[in-house]
């Protein structure tokens, strides 16, 4: 039986390095998506909370006060101030170029400081872009207080400050673009790869191997298993030639569990293989089946966060997400490199990608056909 | 040797195979011969286990033969109609897998490799990709790969298709050395020629059913006559008017006719011809062929 699964793997594996030009594809596409990606992930790598927002300032006050607020805003480590004219901020802001500018009216420091003694108060005016809400509400809040200060001629110290604690399981780690875009275009390789070898199997049907095979003193349970080993082992070899790429490549280090990371490639490359089969028991020709798995194989990778970390996405994808393998498989390889989780982490990310490959496998045994039917 | 028991087998409403029986003897070449949508390829592929029939039974040597009749199957090679092989690998790669699943493994399948090679004349090109390989050379390989475990049965469906004369003459001289040496041999083909040369036994199927089955001899036999005279009339010749001496059909400007006695029949014939002011530019005989008993026996040619 082993004797005869080896045979079956083996001669997959010698029919996948005898098309040298396919060999190639297989792996230089996914590392070639990666890498690009990777690359626009990289700035996103520095440590996010050290990041300053920038802010355009408008001072049309030319106050004692609105000078010390913009000097007291200069000197905030959050914010990278640039003193601008109405125009030219309002140009800016409606082009996209800035995101937020605050503007000094005319009087206000006088109508600022009438207000400790109870006069009506004055007023700034903050112009947005509306894709920079987030910031604008940071922003607010660095405003009042360096203002506020300029105008009680304090300090405006707090009395608290919060200390940020990046809480990954490997302390002071922080997210990695790159390795996030290797993670999840590694994986996408995976399905992609998938489909072709789903192909493989219905044009082998199409020429009368499979039947051929039946044919044979062999049960038919044993040629699909070793079509799923013989699948799953190519899998693996181009999940790790991604990952190795990216480490060897873009500096991607493994902070978390050494074979946690094997366990998650193992049974990501396992559930790969299983969705293929799949795929191809259900299929019934080649040309219907590859774009209905490629618009399938698209869908799962975006909405399971290969493209993009599912945390940027709303709580409805998110939910959905964890209905996808994808999602598991991107996070056990998230969670094994940069996020630092150990063994277990990985352990449970790979039993969901099993349980993902049992119900694929389980399908395609049910339903595969082996023969075109004719008479 | 091979036996089918009122073998059914249906693909939803159709009916592929409908009640077919026969016995191929050991050591016989057997032909199966019918039209297209026949039921060749579904009998045949209950024949070598990978499709099961709805009712009945197939047998070799007493074993059941089956989806899961290992033992049956490990005594049957299989020569698809389609080109069955890895194109990517070449032949010595394709005929070690195949000796795998047949249990042909180590210095037995060296042995069995270099001997089927050695049969089929692809020694010089077994470690080039298959792919590499003309049409000929592909079929041949496909042959070899049902060879390598020496099976008693060989069961071949369709296996010139697209071969040119040479790789076809070779098959040919291959089928007849393993016959000599005891392999039987089950061939389906639309080639008479092939028939007439290769086998001694023949099933006629037509609409999922056998409607002769017997040896060629016995078939050539069903035909009601030994000859068929084609007679080729004169452009714009009138109708015929009498009754003829033999049994005529006219077909345009061609008449066929059968006859059992040609020194009784050809004579009245032209004499009633001339009676009837027509005028004939050819006249010749054939013997009854397989391809004239299998259009007396479907109103079909084989081909259609």
């Amino acid at each position: 039986m082993l004797n005869l699964l080896w045979e079956l793997v083996r001669k997959d594996l010698r029919q996948f390095t005898a098309d040298r030009r396919a060999l190639l594809i297989s792996f230089a596409v996914p590392i070639a998506i990666a890498s690009f990606m990777g690359t626009l992930f990289g700035n996103a790598n520095s440590d996010s909370s050290n990041a300053k927002i920038p802010l355009l300032v408008v001072d049309q006050d030319h106050s004692s006060v609105s000078s010390a607020a913009i000097a007291k805003l200069k000197g905030n480590g959050s914010v990278t101030v640039s003193e601008s004219e109405i125009g030219a901020a309002e140009s800016a802001i409606r082009s996209g170029r800035s995101g937020i500018a605050i503007v000094y009216p005319k009087g206000f420091g006088q109508a600022a400081s009438s207000a400790l003694l109870g006069g009506p108060g004055g007023e700034l005016k903050a112009l947005i872009d509306p894709s920079h809400g987030v910031e604008a509400q940071a922003i607010r809040g660095i405003v009042i207080q360096s203002t506020m200060s300029a105008i009680t001629g304090g300090e405006g110290k707090p009395p608290f400050d919060i200390t940020v604690v990046k809480e990954t399981a490997q302390q002071a780690q922080s997210w990695s673009g790159v390795a996030h875009a290797f993670a999840g275009m590694g994986v996408q390789g995976l399905l992609f790869w998938a489909i072709e070898s789903a192909m493989g199997i219905l044009r082998e049907r199409r020429l009368g191997i499979w039947n051929r095979l039946r044919a044979s003193p062999v049960p038919s349970e044993t040629l699909i298993l070793g079509r799923l080993l013989s699948a799953a082992m190519r899998a693996m070899l181009i999940i790790c030639a991604v990952i190795g790429f990216g480490m060897v490549a873009f500096g991607i280090r493994v902070h978390g569990s050494w074979p946690g990371l094997l366990v998650v490639m193992a049974s990501a490359s396992l559930m790969a293989a299983s969705f293929g089969l799949f795929v191809a028991a259900l299929g019934k020709t080649e040309a219907q089946s590859r774009g209905l798995t490629i618009l399938a194989v698209l869908s799962m990778t975006m909405l399971g966060g290969a493209w993009f970390p599912t945390f940027l996405m709303p709580g409805w994808v998110q939910s959905i997400s964890l209905f996808i393998p994808v999602r598991w498989a991107v996070d056990g390889l998230d969670g094994m490199t940069w996020r630092g989780n150990g063994f277990a982490a990985g352990a449970l990310d790979a039993a969901y990608l099993l349980a993902f490959a049992a119900v694929f496998a389980t399908i395609a045994f049910r339903r595969f056909r082996f023969e075109v039917e004719s008479t | 040797m091979l036996s089918l028991r009122d073998v059914r087998k249906s693909f939803g409403a159709l009916e592929a195979v409908a009640g077919v029986s026969f016995e191929v003897p050991k050591g016989s070449c057997f032909g199966l011969l019918g039209p297209n949508g026949a039921g060749k390829t579904t009998t045949i592929s209950m024949i070598v286990g990978c499709l099961d029939p709805d009712s009945g039974e197939v047998a070799l040597n007493g074993q059941k033969v089956w989806l899961r009749g290992y033992a049956a199957k490990r005594n049957i090679g299989f020569v698809p109609q389609e080109m069955a092989i890895y194109e990517d690998l070449n032949a010595y790669d394709n005929l070690r897998f195949f000796g795998a699943l047949c249990d042909v493994t180590g210095s037995s399948l060296k042995t069995a490799t270099e001997r089927v090679l050695e049969i089929v004349g692809l020694t010089d090109r077994a470690r080039d990709p298959s792919r590499t390989y003309s049409g000929g050379m592909k079929r041949r390989l496909n042959m070899a790969v049902a060879l390598l475990h020496n099976p008693c049965l060989l069961v071949l469906d369709e296996p010139t298709v697209g071969v040119d004369p040479q790789s076809r003459n070779s098959i040919f001289e291959t089928l007849e050395a393993l016959r000599s040496e005891g392999t039987t041999i089950l061939y389906t083909t639309h080639y008479m020629e092939e028939v007439e040369r290769l086998c001694d036994h023949v099933a006629v199927m037509d609409h999922g059913k056998v409607i002769a089955c017997d040896s060629i001899a016995a078939i050539s036999k069903l035909l009601p006559t030994d000859h068929l005279v084609l007679v080729e009339l004169e452009e714009g010749s009138p109708p015929l008017s009498a009754d003829p001496p033999v049994k005529l059909s006219r077909d345009g400007d061609r008449l066929e006719a059968e006859m059992s006695d040609l020194n009784r029949d050809l004579p009245k014939l032209i004499g009633w011809l001339q009676s009837q002011g027509i005028r004939f530019v050819g006249v010749r005989s054939q013997e009854a062929s397989l391809e004239a008993v299998f259009l007396h026996l479907t109103g079909r040619n084989l081909r259609d």
